[in-house]
């Protein structure tokens, strides 16, 4: 035989199969190896989903801190808010002791200095009466004031604290959540592993079968060239 | 027996009791007087006469009047007289002109005249001028007051201003030429003797008039100057915001509107099931007012539980019951504006304000800052926020009351049908004279009350229900000696024997009437009725018990009178009450408060339904007995359901004898109503009001809780006394025991402001004050004046200071009011002496110098009238004080006597008495009696003056004096004025001879105020004689000018022209009353004085001569003795014994014999009768004394 096309056509199908034979072989390891790569970054990755997780796991331990805190000073407004309202209790006690020990002394002045209680000893004790009682009510209205501040404080001390524990929580779950992930990570990489390791299983296999075909192909050229 | 000689250096002892004429072992014996009649002993020893008062004019139509000094420009003192209605001044002598002088053109001899002013004289009818310059002419129109009628512009009638009888021109003469001036006058609204309390309270330029009713305000208008009269403004004064009387429990207002004239209607604070209430409390009910009737009354619904309640009207907490009344109008109110009261039960809205208690008596306030629930407390939640002004005071004034009950008269009935008749008791004027009420009078015979004085020959009293006429002259006690058979008796001298008083009747002196006695003696040809004249018997025995001495003229009666005067409604109406406005001068029934059975009358309030037959017909509703005065009277009916067609009061009043005899020996029984007031229950009885709000406007339309009603109003009444010190005026006299003062510098213009505290109720330094002091009684402050440590005022139980017991001013804070002593005080105006204040006793009976101790500091109270008590026989009623040129307080005496006492008090310590308290008594040489005194600066401002409104009982006009000043060394005879209401002529003319006298004669004009009086002219220096005045004028004849004639001889025409001769000058002439001075030594005890080897009392002794060192006497001007009966003329002679004239001025020691009975007493005397000067400087006598 002589040397035909189809020889060549069989000489360089044999040699392209060869090469692609070998190229296969070179990209299925190539691709495992991305794979390979793609997997180590998984579980890179997954190393820090991990650590994510325990940084929140940190936060959501101090935000309870926090809360503690603020539930700490809460007590504290509410206890104010209580001393307050005793204190005032008290001053408006005292002050009427003032009040009636004044009265009481401008009526003995009064009648001391040999006057009867009317007429500008009256305006006197009834001045001193309406001033008394706008002390007294200073006197409340600046308790009740700072009562509510305190309560106010409370409140919000309280609203802190419990936003607190709320943010603990949700870091908690997030942290949870995050480990889920690196764990799916770890799989994913063990999963993309098992990937490269296949592919380059098949290109082996592919750079086998090229061989083989290029092997017969180049028998079938030398064939051709006998026959 | 003895002789000595004495002397007494000192009369600064004054007049003193008989009864204290025992203490001749006390230092001041030696300076006292027995008898100081119409001379003052001086500071320095010496005895002066009395200065006789000058002539200023009769009083505003001759009326009783009142004197108030009103000295705002010491160089221009000014005088207040205020009379019925009107208010003029004086200043020095003359009265006070409206300076607008007019120049008359002519003067008609129409009658009435016709006066005829050059220009438009722009005055009124009713108006007082008189007349100046007219020379000599026209004398019945010289030195005399007038009253005008207008005809226009520039004519104008005149009529006498104090009879009111026309002038005639025809009488008047010729008219030359002239000017009038009007005299300054100003309608007051002191009518009916109201003016006798005033009081003045004076503050620089302006005054505040006195007297109980409204205080008026008298201001300069314009300063007077040397050519110009000072102006004035008279108006009602005008309270700003109080002073107040304490606020009602339980008594609510509500106010129809904030601001401008409102209605306010008055009634209580809600019943509260969870209170107890006291009695008297007030609650409102259902709309009805209710008042507790016992205590602890809780939980009783008032409408169902009326053993616990009773119905009462809103305005029932309000005058005593009665509610508003008419008379509350102008009355001031203060209102507390407050929010409405906190209530748990209910919600409020942003903005919403409440009042919430604070538990011990005060109220704070408060806002909703947002909606706030049912419970919510002010001050536990920020929902209410404090409100520092959530509640202000205000104030108010009373504009009209409505709803009083007062039913509105239809038709009078009665039988007051005098005066104004029976209409004038409904004609809505409360405050009117009798003159003008519905009156009852008449009269009835009445006599003096035996008493044991003298009685003249045929003079009438009563006693014991008979009257007696005297059959002889008869005394009870005659200052004469028993007849002696051991002396002679002389011709004239009088004793007294067995019951009779009896004259000497021989000449001869040596041997008449020795051992014969006055009556029943007969023998050796001789009798007793040859020496001795019967005079008049001595008794003091009553009538019934001296049958020969009266003779009875039956029983003497009095009177029961029985009189009403009421309404006839053509609607039948219930009656709530009656309130009577007796007569503002006589009161209701001028039954005599002092009358021995019968102080009281009795008034019925009656009705009916058909025309009552009399006054005692019909049915009593009420019945009240009392005694006569001008309050207002009410009477509250015991039915007030039934309705009457007729209602009435009915006055029953019993006249008894013995009744009050003014010298006329008729009673004048008079019975008087102003005005009667029916009022018909059942209505809002002075419940609603309406008010101009003059303070800020109210905060809220809600209730008020806390008012207060003014303490002065017509109803209350209105300051009778006060004071001006620290800038505030002081009052009192309302409400016992409480004085107020107005604001710091409060008063301003008319305004008197009263402010107790600031809008809110701040009480700060400068506020007024009121107070009441906390005493064991309570009284009318009577008198108020300041001290140096403070005010002091007087009430009929003590004395009190008010003090500042802190650093600082007298301030609502910072006072102190103590009764300092108990001696009590009469009602009449203290006055203040260099050191001391002077006051009277309650009892009228002495005078006291009051003054802190300078060791001690308290105050003490001195009685200067301790050793002449019988100068106040008849009670002090008004004291007055002069500095210079002697310090003396003047007395007037409740019997018109004027009395006085030098006075002087250098060291302030109880221990010791004053330096000088010397008392002398007064007798006006007119006769009159003192009505009024004040003192003044003197015309000029260099010395005080006295000055007095006197009475003529016998015309009963009224006349102004001003005594004139005490003479200074360097005096000479022309200044002397010892005439009593001495005019100084307006006009003198010489006439030629014969007319008036052989030598000519002086006409003087200008003496209308004595027409038809007896007077002495004391004329250049002498005194020129008595005379009649006739048409204004007298005519005084010239002397010889040797020795014979008027003023021995010495008034001559030639003297008279001397003075005319010089330019401007006018002859010196006073025209007036004469007046004995007198002076009596108390009896010399001492053996020094007497001879006697020890005490001279009670024996026999007698003055061989007298002595005196005299200053400024004239011949014939003093005389001396032992008995005012028997006195010898000093005779002072030259050297060569020749008797100096009478115009010339001696000084120097006199001595010589006097008569002088043989007696126990030996009391040296002197007196000058007639108008020329003494100062008795030493008395000295030449005793001799049986030593046994």
């Amino acid at each position: 035989m002589a040397i035909s096309n189809a020889t060549f056509s069989d000489i360089s199908g044999a040699v392209s199969d060869i090469f692609a034979g070998m190229g296969a072989a070179d990209k299925a390891a190539l691709q495992a190896q991305g794979l390979r790569i793609t997997a180590q970054g998984t579980l890179i990755t997954a190393q820090g989903t991990r650590l994510n997780a325990e940084s929140l796991r940190t936060k959501a331990a101090g935000d309870i801190a926090e809360a503690s805190n603020y539930d700490l000073a809460s007590t504290l407004a509410e206890a104010n808010k209580a001393y307050t309202d005793q204190s005032t209790r008290l001053q408006q006690s005292q002050l009427n002791r003032n009040i009636t020990q004044t009265i009481g002394g401008q009526q003995a002045g009064v009648a001391a200095s040999g006057f009867g209680a009317g007429g500008s000893a009256a305006y006197l004790l009834r001045d001193s009466q309406a001033q008394g009682a706008l002390a007294k009510g200073v006197l409340a209205q600046q308790g009740v004031i700072t009562e509510a501040g305190y309560e106010q404080q409370a409140q919000s001390y309280t609203t802190l604290a419990n936003a607190g524990r709320a943010t603990a929580a949700a870091e908690m779950d997030m942290a949870s959540k995050t480990d889920t992930i690196a764990t799916e990570q770890d799989a994913l990489a063990v999963q993309q592993q098992q990937l490269a390791n296949q592919t380059q299983d098949v290109g082996n296999k592919e750079a086998d079968m090229d061989f083989f075909s290029g092997a017969i192909k180049g028998v079938s050229a030398i064939a051709s060239i006998f026959i | 027996m003895g002789s000595s000689s004495f002397v007494w250096t000192s009369f600064t002892g004054g007049e003193i009791s008989q009864t204290a004429q025992g203490r001749f072992d006390q230092p001041y014996y030696k300076t006292s007087l027995n008898v100081c009649l119409n001379g003052i002993p001086l500071e320095n020893g010496s005895w002066q006469r009395r200065p006789g008062t000058r002539h200023v004019a009769p009083t505003r139509g001759g009326k009783t009047g009142k004197l108030i000094s009103f000295s705002f420009q010491d160089s221009f003192p000014y005088q207040m007289e205020f009379t019925d209605g009107f208010l003029r001044f004086t200043t020095g002598p003359s009265l006070v002109m409206t300076n607008d002088q007019q120049s008359i053109v002519a003067i008609s001899s129409a009658n009435p005249a016709v006066v005829q002013t050059a220009s438009a004289h722009g005055w009124s009818t009713g108006n007082s001028v008189a007349f100046n310059s007219l020379g000599v002419n026209n004398p019945l129109l010289q030195n005399r007051q007038f009253t005008i009628t207008v005809v226009n512009t520039t004519h104008f009638s005149i009529a006498d201003a104090i009879t009111g009888a026309s002038i005639d021109g025809s009488t008047l003469g010729t008219f030359a030429s002239g000017n009038v001036t009007r005299i300054l006058e100003i309608a007051t609204t002191y009518n009916s003797g109201s003016w006798s309390g005033l009081r003045s309270v004076q503050a620089e330029t302006r005054t505040v008039l006195l007297n109980g009713t409204k205080p008026q305000i008298l201001q300069v208008a314009t300063a007077p100057t040397i050519s110009q009269f000072a102006t004035f403004t008279f108006s009602p004064s005008d309270f700003i915001d109080g002073p107040y009387l304490d606020p009602i429990d339980g008594s609510v207002v509500s106010s129809s509107a904030l601001n401008g004239v409102v209605t306010l209607t008055f009634f209580f604070q809600a019943y509260d099931s969870t209170i107890a209430y006291n009695i008297g409390d007030f609650v409102s009910s259902g709309g009805v007012g209710y008042q507790s009737l016992t205590s602890l009354n809780q939980n009783n619904t008032p409408a169902s539980s009326p053993s616990n309640w009773k119905v009462v009207n809103g305005g029932t907490p309000v005058n005593n019951g009665q509610g508003f009344q008419s008379s509350d109008i102008g009355r001031l109110l203060r209102l507390f504006s407050e929010p409405q009261l906190w209530n748990s039960s209910s919600t409020y809205t942003t903005g919403t304000v409440v009042a919430y208690s604070d538990g011990i008596g005060g109220f704070s306030y408060w806002t909703a800052t947002g909606s706030v629930g049912a419970g919510v407390q002010p001050g536990t939640s920020t929902l209410w926020a404090i409100n520092a002004t959530g509640a202000q005071w205000t104030w108010a004034q009373v504009v009209s009351v409505s709803g009083s009950g007062l039913i509105s008269p239809v038709s009078a009935i009665g039988s007051l049908v005098s005066g104004g008749g029976i209409a004038a008791a409904f004609d809505g004027n409360t405050g009117k004279s009798f003159s003008s009420c519905a009156t009852f009078f008449t009269n009835i015979q009445t006599w003096p009350v035996w008493s044991a004085v003298v009685w003249g020959v045929g003079n009438v009293c009563q006693y014991a229900g008979t009257a007696y006429r005297a059959n002889v002259t008869i005394v009870p006690s005659p200052p004469f000696d028993a007849w002696n058979s051991g002396i002679a008796y002389g011709n004239g001298q009088t004793v007294t024997y067995q019951g009779a008083v009896y004259t000497c009747i021989r000449t001869e002196t040596f041997f008449a009437g020795v051992g014969i006695p006055p009556t029943g003696y007969s023998a050796l040809g001789l009798t007793s009725a040859m020496f001795w004249t019967f005079i008049e018997s001595i008794s003091a025995l009553p009538p019934n018990l001296a049958p020969s001495l009266w003779t009875s003229l039956g029983a003497i009666s009095g009177a029961s009178e029985d009189v009403y005067v009421g309404q006839h409604y053509s609607s039948p109406s219930a009656i709530s009450l009656v309130t009577l406005y007796p007569s503002v001068d006589v009161g209701l029934a001028n039954v005599p408060s002092d009358s021995v059975q019968n102080g009281t009358y009795t008034i019925n309030l009656r009705a009916k339904n058909s025309a009552p037959s009399a006054a005692n017909d019909g049915t009593v509703l009420a019945t009240l007995t009392l005694g006569n005065n001008i309050a207002p009277i009410t009477l509250i009916s015991t039915d007030q359901v039934s309705t009457w067609s007729y209602v009435w009061v009915e006055i029953t009043a019993s006249y008894l004898q013995p009744l009050p005899d003014d010298g006329s020996h008729i009673f004048v029984i008079k019975i008087g109503l102003s005005q009667v007031q029916f009022y018909a229950p059942n209505v809002n009885n002075g419940s609603v009001i309406t008010a101009q709000i003059r303070g800020n406007a109210l905060l809220y339309n809600q209730t008020i809780r806390t008012w207060q009603l003014g303490v002065y109003s017509d109803t209350t009444g209105w300051p009778t006394c006060g004071t001006y010190h620290e800038g505030r005026i002081w009052f009192g006299g309302v409400v016992s025991n409480r004085f107020d003062s107005s604001v710091s510098n409060g008063f301003n213009g008319i305004e008197l402001d009263f402010t107790p505290t600031g809008p809110d109720g701040t009480v700060s330094v400068s506020n007024a004050i009121s107070y009441i002091c906390d005493g064991e009684d309570t009284n009318q402050i009577l008198w108020m004046t300041p001290d140096q440590q403070g005010i002091i005022f007087g009430t009929q139980a003590g004395e009190w200071l008010i003090s500042a017991p802190a650093q600082g001013a007298l301030a609502p804070t910072n006072i102190k009011a103590v009764r300092v002593t108990k001696i009590g005080c009469a009602n009449a105006e203290p006055r203040r002496a260099e050191h001391t204040l002077l006051f009277i006793q309650k009892f009228s009976r002495k005078i006291m110098e009051y003054f802190a101790d300078v060791f001690s500091g308290k105050f003490s109270a001195p009685n200067l009238s301790e050793r002449a008590k019988h100068m106040t026989v008849n009670g002090v009623a008004e004291i007055a004080y002069q500095q210079e040129l002697a310090p003396i307080f003047w007395c007037r005496r409740n019997d018109g006597a004027l009395v006085g006492a030098t006075y002087k008090r250098d060291t302030l310590t109880t221990s010791q008495g004053p330096t000088i308290i010397g008392w002398h008594r007064h007798q006006l040489g007119s006769g009159r009696r003192v009505e009024s005194i004040a003192v003044g600066p003197s015309h000029g401002g260099n010395l005080d003056s006295l000055s007095l409104i006197t009475n003529d009982t016998n015309s009963g006009v009224r006349h102004l004096e001003i005594m004139g000043d005490l003479l200074d060394e360097s005096f000479i005879l022309t200044d002397c004025a010892f005439l009593d209401d001495a005019i100084t002529p307006s006009s003198t003319l010489v006439q030629a001879g014969p007319t008036g006298g052989p030598f000519g004669s002086l006409l003087i004009n200008g003496l209308w105020a004595h027409n038809g009086k007896k007077v002495t002219a004391f004329i250049a220096g002498l005194d020129c004689g008595d005379y009649t005045v006739s048409n204004g004028s007298i005519t005084v004849p010239f002397g010889d000018g040797v020795s014979g004639g008027t003023g021995s001889g010495l008034f001559t025409a030639a003297l008279a022209e001397s003075f005319q001769a010089v330019a401007g000058e006018t002859i010196p002439a006073v025209i007036g009353f004469s007046y004995n001075s007198d002076g009596q030594l108390v009896r010399p005890v001492a053996p020094a004085d007497t001879g006697a080897q020890t005490i001279g009392f009670a024996k026999l002794g007698r003055q061989h001569r007298a002595s005196a060192l005299l200053f400024g006497c004239v011949n014939g001007s003093i005389s001396f003795g032992t008995d005012f009966t028997k006195l010898d003329p000093a005779k002072l002679r030259q050297p060569n014994d020749v008797q100096y004239p009478v115009n010339v001025l001696w000084s120097g020691i006199w001595r010589d014999t006097v008569n002088s009975l043989l007696d126990y007493d030996g009391m040296i005397s002197w007196r000058i009768s007639r108008p020329l000067p003494a100062t008795v400087i030493v008395v000295g006598g030449f005793d001799s004394k049986a030593d046994i």
